[in-house]
């Protein structure tokens, strides 16, 4: 889950610095007001948080069996 | 006496009687690097939190809204994606094999003089840039704010913190750092509060106001992020930076178990979080307001005493002398509680890490080593006030970056590896780490921050600000083709 988690949480992460470095004209624009840009970054910074909540309430077992298997 | 003068009072009697406290439970020299060990993942998380937001992030954040606009929320969404990632990569394993210090999971894995003297090497690089960089701007900030000769705002600073550390140890330090994260914390609702107030509490009101003044450029990268070179290696050197902050992952040694360590990130990912997502309001709120204010900007229009001083001004706005004095306080303490934890992580590595260099085989007594620790946050505190002095006037904003270079590149890739790949040798960690420490050092030093900004040469030889992009991936294949050679 470690490993999934990880990608899962980083796919998105550098998808925002390529729009960023690439294409940043693509943040151009809103929604009810608020900037396109904003709202991209709002929404990684709750993705970054959930990842972090997926992980701490993992049941312990879990965290066992990976530790085990490392 | 002003607001702000009284309330930085009862802060400094505040943390000086939390350091009392403190002291009579430090008598150990477990206790002075863990704290004993034991602490709650909960108060460890905010302490956490505490321990990484500077000033930088109170201050400067706000401030690069007010004259970058949007990279402020670039360089967010990196920092704050290291956290999650120090929880998946790092926290548990480290808390697990880890001891006083991070140089202690390296060595515990390989026990090599060499091994130790590298990573020693680099977490006392990536301390004292940040140390320095710290000092510099805290004497800066408390010039500004309370009136204090330089000189006798960095004593100040240096004498607290060297009080704090020197006395109460670790425990002092974390109830420090946790006191300034919940007053920061405090202060950014109460400033963003005020601003959402201000505009019927109707976000899209503010953004209208921010595109009246700037255009849609406000929430668009500015030209400083237009090289998308530039662009990515920033985003890989703060993200992976945190993961190589000495004083940082040190703070994953004080809890008791992985679970707590899981927690601890839990708890300062969520702060961090919600401080950078308050800045966005704070940030644009201090350009909204402040800008069509004349007597608060110069006659070139710049904002008087920079755009760090954005949130100070927005402050005194919103709720006067008393807030403004607040905030000014608040910034202070942001200041005293990272330079704690960046003397306690640079002490621990003299004391404890080169020690065991210069002194082989010979273990200290844990009487001498609790002296040896005190006396090396005496040195350090000593240090940096003295380097603090020669780089008052000078641009010393690529000590920041090479601090967060050698993290990302000679400390992060050594300690993964060390964690995570059982293939990587004695000798793998020696070429890694060197390579990415060198790799950092050359290309901050020819890039343009020192080589055109304090060397005025005409042109950098490495065009980028940023060199993680660089440095990180050649520390990991030097690692690599160190640990295959037999």
């Amino acid at each position: 889950m470690t490993r999934r988690l990880t990608v899962i949480l980083l796919l998105p992460v550098v998808f925002y610095y390529l729009l960023v470095a690439l294409v940043p004209h693509w943040l151009q624009g809103d929604v009810a007001g608020w900037p396109h840009s904003i709202v991209l970054g709002l929404l990684l910074f709750v993705h970054c948080v959930a990842v972090t909540l997926r992980y701490v309430s993992r049941p312990r077992a879990n965290h066992d069996k990976e530790r085990a298997h490392d | 006496m002003t607001s702000a003068v009284a309330f930085f009072l009862l802060f400094v009697a505040c943390t000086l009687a939390i350091t009392g406290w403190a002291a009579r439970r430090t008598a150990s020299v477990d206790a002075f690097y863990t704290a004993g060990g034991h602490l709650p993942g909960w108060l460890n998380g905010i302490a956490l939190a505490g321990d990484y937001l500077s000033a930088a992030a109170f201050l400067g954040a706000a401030g690069m809204y007010l004259g970058q606009g949007y990279d402020s929320l670039v360089y967010a969404v990196g920092t704050l994606a290291g956290w999650p990632l120090l929880l998946l990569l790092l926290a548990e394993k480290l808390r697990a094999l880890g001891h006083y210090t991070v140089v202690d999971v390296l060595t515990r894995r390989f026990d090599d003089r060499r091994v130790r003297l590298v990573a020693s090497a680099g977490s006392l690089t990536v301390t004292l840039s940040y140390l320095i960089v710290q000092m510099v701007g805290a004497g800066s900030l408390i010039e500004l704010l309370f009136g204090l000769p330089y000189l006798a705002s960095v004593t100040l600073v240096g004498l607290l913190m060297v009080l704090y550390v020197s006395l109460g140890g670790m425990l002092a330090t974390t109830w420090v750092q946790m006191l300034k994260a919940l007053l920061m914390l405090g202060c950014s609702l109460l400033l963003a509060g005020g601003v959402l107030r201000t505009f019927h509490y109707q976000p899209s009101a503010l953004f209208d106001a921010v595109r009246a003044l700037r255009g849609e450029a406000a929430f668009l990268p500015s030209k400083q992020l237009a090289n998308p070179v530039e662009v990515l290696s920033l985003g890989v050197g703060i993200t992976l930076g945190l993961l190589g902050l000495p004083h940082v992952l040190m703070r994953f040694f004080t809890v008791a178990d992985d679970r707590a360590a899981r927690q601890s990130v839990g708890w300062a990912t969520a702060l961090v979080a919600l401080c950078f997502a308050l800045n966005i309001v704070i940030g644009y709120g201090a350009l909204a307001m402040l800008t069509p204010l004349p007597t608060l900007h110069d006659a070139s229009g710049k904002l008087l005493g920079g755009n760090n001083m954005a949130a100070i001004h927005l402050a005194a706005q919103l709720g006067g002398d008393t807030l403004k004095g607040l905030i000014s306080a608040v910034a202070f303490a942001s200041i005293l509680a990272v330079v704690a934890g960046l003397v306690l992580a640079g002490a621990s590595a003299i004391s404890h890490d080169l020690y065991a260099i210069f002194q082989p085989g010979k273990a200290a007594s844990p009487q001498r080593q609790l002296t040896l620790s005190r006396r090396a946050v005496l040195a350090l505190g000593a240090l940096a006030i003295a380097l603090s002095v020669p780089f008052q006037h000078q641009n010393i904003a690529f000590l920041f970056g090479l601090a967060f270079a050698i993290a990302a590149s000679c400390n992060f890739p050594v300690l993964l590896l060390a964690l995570h790949w059982r293939g990587l040798s004695a000798r793998g960690v020696l070429w890694g780490g060197l390579t990415g420490m060198v790799a950092a050092l050359l290309l901050i030093i020819t890039g343009p921050a020192v080589w055109v900004g304090i060397l005025q040469q005409p042109r950098p030889l490495f065009p980028y600000a940023n060199p993680a992009l660089f440095s990180v991936p050649l520390a990991f294949i030097a690692a690599w083709l160190g640990s295959r050679r037999r």
